[in-house]
């Protein structure tokens, strides 16, 4: 029993870039079908295409923001996304699930055996939870609203900050996603051998598929303007409550002092600096955890977070370690403050268009 | 595992729309069988019939099996 054969142009494994698995959308006896996400943030499908008596055939298919939408919402057919690719990897994988023979092809040089038929919709009986819940979150539309004075630098600025800030919401309130659960707890791993804050920003933006990134439609500035976004409505509004937090004086002087409180304390008690990498965790006496506990429920409280105590609880990290990932929150969040009280930026409406 | 005839053929069905040489890997049969409580532990099906069965070591279901037909 052997493959059908493909034309194609044999490629180096090492030449392709890495993707990271996101969620399977179709099961039967194991994934037929799943999502992976490549280091650009692009969307790709893992589709099972064939097997042998010791081997499967897969097929890597790339796919773009809309037409995933539309294949989740089943108004678009797998033979479709196939037939938009501009190209396609087949590879194969053994018992050990190494997988080998890359072949770079595209969709006209494939037996017809391997195209999926005319109605091949991802239908409810067929589609994992995974793609339900996928499917379900639909983004809208969201403006920055941007006003005055504005450089180069706050164009970037302003924007990163925005995403990292989505991206930590997105994972605390997707953490019954696989892929967000297992990116957390691979950092949760990495924390005991070092961690740097900035991981589980990135980390988490690696995790989030394209329908629920935060997206560019449009950008228009002449003071005023706006960066219009199409975005989770529910994960602005969060952000629109810390922003809120920040940008009122009274909250901001509480947070400013907790922030030094909370450094003292560690200054004092000899805990490293928000930043360091040393892993000193497991040192820490009783009395210190119960405090850095305390930390924690006073952050909450300040950024009117309540609701996300049980979600932190669930991360299985230590006190140390969500204490530092809600200071570099924190201070990522204040570096938009500037913005907010100075009247450049906006969340949720547009001078130029009104509320979104 | 599927609750009924039906709804196992409706989903290797639609299975097959997406992945044609189905039949190669899961074979072009379906199989009736008795599941009992010395056999394994089984999911709760969800709304389309389907659900995980996992055998006992002991358990032998392969004598349980009644009907093999084919499926269209």
């Amino acid at each position: 029993m052997s493959f059908l054969r493909v034309e194609g142009i044999k490629i180096d494994a090492r030449t392709l870039p890495k993707h990271q698995w996101n969620a399977d959308l179709i099961e039967f006896e194991g994934p037929l079908l799943s999502l992976y996400k490549g280091e650009s943030g692009n969307d790709l499908l893992y589709a099972w295409l064939d097997c042998t008596a010791t081997r499967n055939r897969w097929c890597i298919v790339p796919v773009d923001r809309k037409s995933l939408r539309d294949y989740l919402e089943q108004q678009k057919t797998l033979r479709e996304l196939y037939l938009e690719s501009e190209w396609i990897v087949i590879f194969h994988t053994g018992a050990s699930s190494k997988r080998s023979a890359f072949l770079r092809t595209s969709w006209d040089r494939l037996p017809d055996a391997y195209l999926p038929e005319v109605d091949s919709y991802l239908t409810p009986e067929i589609a994992t939870s995974a793609a339900e819940k996928l499917a379900e979150e639909i983004t809208e539309a969201y403006f920055l609203g941007l006003d005055g004075e504005l450089y180069l630098d706050d164009f970037s600025l302003v924007p990163k900050i925005y995403q990292q800030l989505y991206s930590f919401h997105y994972g605390l309130e997707h953490l019954d996603r696989p892929a967000v659960q297992g990116a957390l707890s691979k950092l949760a791993g990495s924390w005991t051998g070092g961690f740097s804050a900035v991981h589980l920003f990135t980390g988490l933006n690696s995790v989030t598929p394209s329908i629920h990134r935060a997206k560019v439609s449009e950008v228009q500035f002449a003071s005023p303007g706006h960066i219009k976004l199409d975005l989770l409505p529910d994960l602005a509004r969060r952000i629109e409550v810390s922003a809120r937090q920040i940008a009122d004086d009274d909250s901001f002087v509480a947070l400013e002092q907790y922030y030094s409180t909370v450094y003292r304390y560690f200054k004092g008690n000899k805990i490293s600096g928000f930043d360091d990498e040393r892993a000193i965790s497991a040192n820490l006496a009783p009395e210190i955890v119960t405090r850095l506990k305390e930390f924690i429920d006073f952050f909450f409280g300040l950024m009117r977070w309540e609701d996300y105590r049980s979600s932190f609880e669930y991360l299985d990290v230590d006190a140390l370690h969500q204490l530092r990932v809600l200071l570099a929150y924190y201070r990522r969040l204040k570096r938009l403050r500037p913005y907010l009280v100075g009247g450049n930026l906006f969340l949720g409406c547009s001078r130029v268009v009104g509320s979104s | 595992m599927y609750l009924s005839l039906e709804q196992s053929v409706s989903a290797f069905q639609s299975v097959q729309k997406s992945f044609r040489m189905a039949r190669k890997v899961f074979g072009g049969h379906v199989a009736n069988v008795v599941i009992t409580p010395n056999d394994g532990a089984c999911t709760v099906a969800n709304r389309y019939g389907h659900f995980d069965f996992h055998p006992y070591a002991t358990g032998s279901i392969h004598s349980n099996v009644s009907t093999v037909r084919a499926i269209p």
